[in-house]
């Protein structure tokens, strides 16, 4: 992202990013002495993986990488690229469609996307492979094409980056790695409370998370409300109801196209025939 | 899951006015053909009857900017009532004037333009209604239910119902005799009737009960069998006052707002969308 403007501009830049890189503080966009028309260098430069099953995709799985790429940028710190890998299917969750239709289906979603892309290594492993892996697999790749200062970031919503704490879920060494070579970005919705209960619950993420952890956990918090479940859009589908505007419009069509969750079994009722008006 | 379930037998069926309209069903009976031979369906073989309500929804509002938010709201309401065997026409759409003196209310060709965009692809039932906004004073919305009340009765027939699409924030403000005149929020009750979208609870206050619980422990009992709620499981809070925020900042609103009026705010600077560096490339 070179700067266009002139040589003064770019020297005064420079300086500015180089006095950043001293700081033991982080970025605070608020103290920055540079004004906010004069364009600046990124400080770094990295590469986002979101993994997942994308069963189906749906719109807060997209709306997780602008709100992560948003956030980087606002710091200075240029997203390259977004990475989609959905889980391969012997990851043996019930309901999980066959891998190749829900890469179909993020692929509708993001046609024509700029910045990011589905990838489907993870998918076509004949095991299930550990996030520490694909990030592994992914950082070479990022390395041949970026160079080997991009770092890849993990990107998550806060119910993954919880189960780090759990004994059975993930390897510890996995997650140190993780920590210290890729970091967390991790998403925190604002989410209705169960039923009948007041209060919107942004709980801390990192309360109890050893120090290592919390240092390189990233929290990035959603400015909507969103109580998407996939569980959720599959009942909604396989009644006949609208998931229009919750999964992406391509990912729609490719649903009712391959008959996916069920959604061929009753009635779609949006396509049930309106009344002409009497003229 | 029951539907909506023609009758074969004509002069069996009880008569009334309503099935006059249905005369020319035959698309409707196309339809119904179609599902017998679909062995999945759980409709029963061979009766389909004629729905027991026909339906137009307004949904008034800013649309300051339209957002996905609004959007899910007809498609809800149309899911809702055709499982209830209740037929959904259409849907209106009607922006609120100019002359409603909210600080950020964008001009109304704006944010027409904006709805026209969104739903595009969805034009068979949605409809983006100018009526209101092109008249020289702001309408309240009795007013604007009664405008298109008569021509729908002219396009559908006299026993058309039109209720109002809203969420539970206007309801909430139809009980508050301070925002409402309790004649009027009488008048939209009883002449036309309110369906309600809500979450089950809410995020922005701490309370025990469910939103519906709570605006019906309000609401005067002549007004109750008015209003029907709709609750929605997958709720989105978006509120136009933080999506404009979000693009004053200069960060994505994608997903959250059509794809086609993104383009349209950028296109006008509408929100001030150009102040700052878009972090959006």
């Amino acid at each position: 992202m070179a700067s266009t403007k002139s040589d003064e501009t770019l020297h005064d830049a420079e300086k500015a990013v180089e006095a950043r890189q001293h700081e033991s503080a982080p970025f605070d966009q608020e103290q920055c002495q540079i004004p906010r028309d004069k364009f600046s260098p990124p400080i770094k430069r990295i590469v986002i993986l979101l993994t997942g099953s994308f069963n189906p995709v749906t719109i807060a799985h997209l709306h997780m990488l602008e709100l992560a790429r948003d956030f980087y940028h606002n710091r200075s710190i240029q997203v390259l690229e977004g990475i989609v890998s959905p889980v391969s299917d012997s990851y043996g969750k019930a309901g999980l469609v066959k891998a190749n239709y829900r890469i179909e289906m993020l692929q509708a979603a993001l046609k024509g996307d700029k910045w990011r892309r589905v990838d489907s290594w993870e998918a076509e492993q004949p095991t299930w492979t550990r996030t520490k892996l694909a990030l592994d697999h992914h950082q070479e790749i990022v390395n041949q094409k970026y160079g080997e200062n991009t770092q890849l970031r993990y990107l998550s919503g806060a119910d993954v980056v919880r189960s780090m704490l759990k004994a059975d879920v993930w390897l510890p060494q996995d997650i140190d790695d993780i920590m210290t070579k890729y970091g967390v970005a991790c998403i925190t919705r604002l989410s209705a409370p169960e039923s009948g209960k007041g209060g919107a619950t942004t709980p801390d993420v990192k309360e109890g998370m050893p120090d290592l952890w919390k240092q390189n956990i990233e929290v990035i918090q959603d400015w909507v409300v969103n109580d998407i479940s996939a569980t959720n859009i599959r009942k909604q589908l396989a009644n006949g109801c609208s998931v229009k505007y919750i999964v992406p419009d391509g990912a729609i069509e490719v649903i009712r196209q391959h008959g996916l969750y069920k959604s061929n079994e009753s009635v779609c009722l949006a396509d049930w025939p309106c009344e002409k008006s009497k003229d | 899951m029951s539907i909506f379930i023609v009758n074969d037998y004509a002069d069996a069926f009880p008569r009334n006015k309503i099935e006059k309209s249905y005369a020319n069903a035959k698309h409707l009976r196309e339809f119904a053909d179609q599902l017998q031979r679909n062995d999945n369906t759980q409709l029963s073989s061979n009766t389909i009857s004629f729905p027991i309500r026909r339906l137009v929804l307004l949904l008034a509002g800013s649309f300051n900017p339209v957002t996905i938010g609004h959007l899910r709201m007809p498609e809800i309401a149309r899911d809702y009532y055709r499982l209830h065997s209740i037929q959904l026409l259409e849907v209106i759409i009607s922006p609120v004037n100019e002359f409603y003196n909210k600080t950020s209310l964008t001009p109304a060709t704006h944010r027409i333009e904006m709805l026209r965009a969104a739903i595009y692809n969805d034009n068979k039932w949605l409809s983006v209604d100018t009526w209101e906004a092109e008249q020289p004073f702001w309408t309240p919305v009795n007013l604007v239910l009664d405008h298109h009340y008569k021509i729908i009765k002219q396009k559908y027939g006299e026993d058309t119902e039109l209720r109002l699409l809203t969420g539970s924030d206007l309801v909430q403000e139809m009980l508050n005799p301070t925002k409402w005149s309790p004649k009027v929020a009488n008048y939209i009750m009883t002449t036309y009737g309110i369906t309600c979208i809500t979450r089950l609870s809410d995020t922005e206050v701490n309370r025990d009960d469910s939103i519906i619980e709570y605006i019906t422990k309000e609401m005067p009992n002549q007004w109750k069998q008015h209003v029907e709620f709709i609750v929605d499981t997958m709720t989105n809070d978006i509120s136009s006052t933080k999506v404009r925020a979000q693009i004053a900042e200069g960060y994505s609103v994608k997903y959250i707002v059509p794809d086609a009026v993104i383009a349209i705010i950028y296109y006008y600077g509408l929100y001030n969308s150009t102040a700052p560096i878009s972090l959006v490339t």
